[in-house]
């Protein structure tokens, strides 16, 4: 008797000891405070792109920025449909996220040097790898990006691509002229009706728009060369580390489900896996949760609601949806891709 | 006033309103500190990073982005000059159409000229661009004029080069030599050129209108042929009526070529927005658009006040006749061009349309693919507003609907019961909109399309009037400080494009005020909007108080009645009438200005809209989409139009006709 009851006074004590420990790890972080005084994460979307961000028929947001969204919300208040959605123009996006009207800014937004430092900003992590190509009239007989001297090239604004198009044909020594367009649609009927020699996007968007907009697929080819890195990531504001972690984590825990076979079909039955990193994903033992000041079937709520990372993307932008893009880069690393996410330890 | 005062009170007025800049800067600079930012200009000093195709400055990616900037706003004045020269080349042949005695030039005129007036000038821009780009490639070059090529690379003249003109001619792929305008250029040019030439076609008909008719039947009586009468007695007075609008109409020219970054001509706004986007500061690139805006209103404005025409530019002393009415056969003329309109619509949009079957029906039809609409109805109508709740938006637009047509049918027999109506009502679309009480919440984040344009629309406008009274009486008031911050407010609201404005109040609001204090960004929207149509029913309103005469409150004084009560009793009631008109007109320029609110994220029609024609297998729908928005908004503003020409010839006193258009 006594042995036993000394044991689990000094358990007892050790518990205490962690928990303390564990509080003082996480935090408190003000911007979870008022997501759960408010009873909804704001989340700055944009005002339309197909596969990322775009309500459907019934006004519903759907696509990989706003499942994002969903799976925080399901992280920090356990519901994923407790999200408000807040479309915003490009000039936009940075000032709101400073000024705190939104919690996170989940917008195609490219992971950049430039807007990572100065900013007061924090990248979450990479959610969708791409990078910009170019595509061309098959009937130019153009077989690479070097043979486009001299080129009318139709590009968004208000986004890297610019640079990214000035640094190329700078590097390669070629000359261009652009043609600037804001709006997708009006852009892609400039380079239909023969506006531009050349469009250049990112080649998710540039497969998605040859598939479904050209009069004949086969007549457009999409260069070989891919002219930058665009690691798309979701962002937050840099005064709030707690926050940051939790965000950053949800998109960890997305890849990781993947990667163990959790899907939010399994999801129940997996509570019963042998597998010890599907029993720390799960909450089943103990840690996760302390970890990040939150409770311990976090994890669990976001993939049982939203699904896992590979869910996600064939829901949103796989070869059943009118984009059909590949998984490519963004297939998980141990199938050549390069989503590569830390362990849950 | 003697000179010298007048001169005294504009050197203290300059630095009162230096002064209230300077506050404002501080703040700003204060509620940066606060976030730990600060404003940063030292970014536009480096590298642009990108090349500007087109023109007077050359701008390559090492060019610096100032010097990005500086070309920005010579591209804006090159296009704006261009579109004034356009605008007042076609404004007299349209005015004097419109004012002719044979039907089908009337009809004809009216049939260019209302549909310009009345949709969003964006929509407008779209239209002319897409018609360019479909034009044939440059082997195939249209070539109306020997040295004139129009293609869809452009069009090319005839230019002076190295001391000769040089002709521009077809060289293997491509039209070389002379003068190469981009379709971007070209279809904006011509866009703000015919919109604004609709403006000036009215108010040159208004001062055509103006002129007595005895100075006709004198030119009449000496024998003058109605050519020479016209040329030599009526245009050149018309004229001098016409002036004082028509400056104005260029100012608003200016303001509009700030729309080319839609159809991708790089003007100062879209500039400023490229190279603040490699930086990421949005704010620094909005106080520069703002300033920028507000010293060339200025110094145009001062270049016509040189000129000597300055004053009332928001009135015009004149009633414009009545147009002529037709009876029999002259009637069936002037509806030839209405039935062949119809004919080719019902066409494209009926016979050879796709009505259901999603977006493989519309890829094998010739027609319009109305399948959209089968398909995306809700989110266009509705936006994100709950799937449930849906009949509450519902209800509330057909109560506007509603309220709306009862405004047109009350005002023309001037029933002030109409107010009260109002007061009711909008009150009542708030509730239905938002809920509470027995009926759920709903953020205003999540209202959009139909409901959130007219709700946009008539809030704004029911704000802005309130707004204007105090506004008006601010600018005319004794103390001078009041005077500067009226008129600042004024110029500031006046001159800055209405996109950088509701952008300026979505990023600037909320920084200078506490978190959580900002309100919501409708609200934002909304402030900004109200903001525009205040400053302009201002100076209609100011306008209309200069107009009276001065007997009448004279008079009121020497029968012992208060300043107050002179002005409650005698002037406002009179200097409302004259004014109703002009306002009617600011009504409509905002419903317009509405359309605008996608820059801010609303979701409004315009966005909803757009938002359809998203998707990959849509995005050939989109002049459907816009041809719907159009129809929309000339449904809500031809109605208003003509409720100010009825107004016109109406039971009010004869007023002025005054067209202030924006987009």
């Amino acid at each position: 008797m006594r042995l036993p009851s000394l044991r689990r006074a000094a358990l007892a004590l050790l518990g205490a000891t962690l928990l303390q420990a564990a509080t003082t790890v996480a935090e408190a972080s003000p911007t979870i405070e008022r997501i759960r005084a408010r009873g909804e994460l704001v989340c700055g979307v944009s005002q339309g792109s197909a596969g990322l961000s775009l309500p459907d028929g019934q006004g519903v947001w759907r696509g990989l920025d706003a499942d994002y969204c969903r799976a925080l919300a399901a992280a920090v208040l356990g519901d994923a449909a407790k999200v408000r959605f807040q479309p915003l123009s490009s000039a936009q996006r940075f000032p709101v996220l400073q000024a705190g009207e939104i919690d996170v800014l989940s917008r195609n937004t490219t992971w950049t040097s430039g807007r990572d430092g100065p900013l007061s900003l924090l990248f979450v992590g990479t959610i969708f790898y791409d990078g910009q190509a170019f595509m061309v009239p098959a009937r130019l007989g153009v077989k690479t990006a070097r043979e486009l001297g001299g080129a009318t090239v139709c590009v968004q604004p208000g986004t890297v691509n610019e640079q990214n198009l000035a640094d190329y044909f700078a590097a390669n020594k070629l000359a261009y002229r652009s043609v600037v367009i804001e709006s997708l649609p009006e852009l892609e009927a400039a380079f239909y009706a023969g506006r531009c020699d050349v469009y250049l996007s990112d080649a998710s968007t540039l497969a998605a728009s040859r598939a479904a907009r050209a009069p004949r697929p086969a007549d457009f080819v999409i260069l070989p060369e891919r002219i930058n890195k665009s690691p798309l990531s979701p962002v937050v504001r840099a005064d709030d580390v707690a926050f940051f972690q939790v965000a950053r984590w949800t998109l960890n825990v997305l890849v990781n489900a993947e990667e163990l076979g959790v899907s939010s079909a399994s999801v129940q039955a997996d509570r019963a896996s042998a597998n010890p990193e599907v029993k720390r994903l799960l909450g089943v033992t103990p840690g996760i949760g302390k970890a990040f000041g939150l409770n311990e079937e976090w994890a669990a709520h976001v993939i049982a609601q939203v699904g896992n990372y590979g869910e996600i993307f064939a829901r949103n932008l796989g070869p059943t949806t009118p984009l059909a893009l590949e998984r490519g880069q963004n297939a998980l690393w141990r199938d050549g891709g390069l989503l590569y996410a830390p362990p849950i330890q | 006033m003697t000179p010298r005062q007048t001169r005294r009170d504009a050197w203290l007025g300059a630095g009162i309103g230096l002064l209230l800049l300077g506050l404002l800067w501080w703040l700003l600079q204060a509620a940066l500190d606060r976030r730990g930012l600060r404003l940063d200009f030292s970014a536009l000093g480096a590298r642009a990073g990108f090349a500007m195709a087109e023109g007077l400055l050359e701008v390559t990616p090492d060019s610096s982005a100032w010097r990005a900037i500086l070309a920005g706003l010579l591209n804006t004045l090159r296009v704006a000059l261009c579109g004034v020269a356009l605008a007042l080349l076609l404004s007299l042949p349209l005015a004097l159409a419109r004012l002719s005695r044979a039907p089908l030039p009337r009809q004809l005129a009216a049939w260019v000229i209302e549909p310009l007036r009345n949709t969003p000038l964006p929509l407008q821009l779209f239209l002319w661009y897409g018609l360019l780009l479909n034009l044939p490639g440059p082997r195939l070059a249209w070539n109306p004029l020997p040295g004139l090529f129009l293609s869809n690379r452009g069009l090319a003249l005839p230019w002076w080069e190295a001391g000769a003109l040089r002709f521009p001619a077809l060289q293997g792929f491509n039209i070389e030599g002379g003068l190469l305008l981009s379709p971007e250029f070209c279809a904006l040019a011509f866009g703000l050129g015919v919109f604004h030439a609709a403006y000036l076609a009215e108010v040159l008909r208004a001062g055509i209108a103006a002129v007595p008719p005895v100075q006709a039947e004198a030119a009449a009586a000496l024998g003058l042929p109605r050519r020479i009468s016209l040329r030599r007695v009526i245009l050149p007075q018309a004229l001098g009526f016409s002036l004082a609008p028509g400056s104005w109409q260029v100012l608003q020219l200016v303001k509009n070529a700030s729309l080319g970054l839609l159809i991708g001509y790089q003007d100062l706004v879209g500039v400023t927005g490229i190279a603040v986007n490699q930086t990421g500061r949005g704010l620094e690139g909005l106080l520069l658009v703002v300033l920028a805006y507000l010293a060339l209103n200025y110094f145009l404005a001062t270049l016509l006040k040189l000129a000597g025409h300055e004053g009332r530019s928001a009135l015009q002393p004149a009633m414009p006749a009545p147009l002529p009415r037709d009876t029999g056969w002259r009637r069936a003329v002037g509806f030839l061009p209405g039935v062949l309109l119809l004919l080719a619509l019902g066409y494209w949009g009926v016979a050879q349309a796709a009505f259901t079957g999603g977006a493989q029906a519309c890829a094998a039809a010739s027609g319009a693919c109305w399948a959209l609409l089968a398909e995306k109805f809700r989110l266009i109508l509705f936006g994100s507003y709950p799937l449930a709740e849906q009949w509450r938006p519902a209800l509330a637009t057909l109560l506007l609907g509603l309220g709306l047509v009862a405004t047109g049918w009350v005002a023309l027999r001037g029933r002030w019961r109409l107010l009260l109506g109002w007061v009711a009502l909008l009150p009542l679309w708030i509730w239905l909109m938002r809920g509470g009480g027995v009926l759920r919440l709903v953020s205003d984040a999540d209202w959009g399309g139909l409901p959130l344009t007219l709700g946009l629309a008539a809030l704004a406008l029911a704000l802005g009037a309130v707004a204007a009274l105090p506004l008006a009486l601010a600018q005319r008031s004794r103390h001078l400080p009041l005077r500067v911050a009226a008129g600042l407010f004024i110029a500031l609201f006046r001159s800055v494009p209405v996109v950088a404005l509701l952008l300026a109040a979505s990023l600037l609001v909320p920084l200078l005020l506490p978190p959580g204090a900002g309100g919501s960004r409708l609200a934002r929207a909304l402030v900004a909007l109200a903001g525009v149509t205040a400053a302009q029913l201002a100076v209609v309103l100011g306008a209309a108080l200069q107009a009276l005469p001065p007997g009448q409150p004279e008079a009121a004084r020497s029968l012992g009645l208060s300043a107050p009560a002179t002005l409650l009793l005698i002037e406002l009631p009179q200097a409302l009438r004259i004014g109703f008109p002009a306002t009617v007109n600011v009504f409509v320029s905002t419903v317009k200005d509405t359309s605008l609110v996608l820059v801010v994220g609303l979701l409004d029609l315009t966005a909803t809209l757009r938002l359809a024609v998203q998707e990959p297998q849509w995005r050939a729908a989109a002049p459907e989409a816009y041809l719907l928005l159009a129809a929309a908004y000339f449904c809500l503003c031809f109605p208003l139009a003509r409720l100010a020409e009825a107004l016109r010839h109406g039971p009010a006193r004869p007023a002025g006709a005054d067209d202030l258009p924006r987009h």
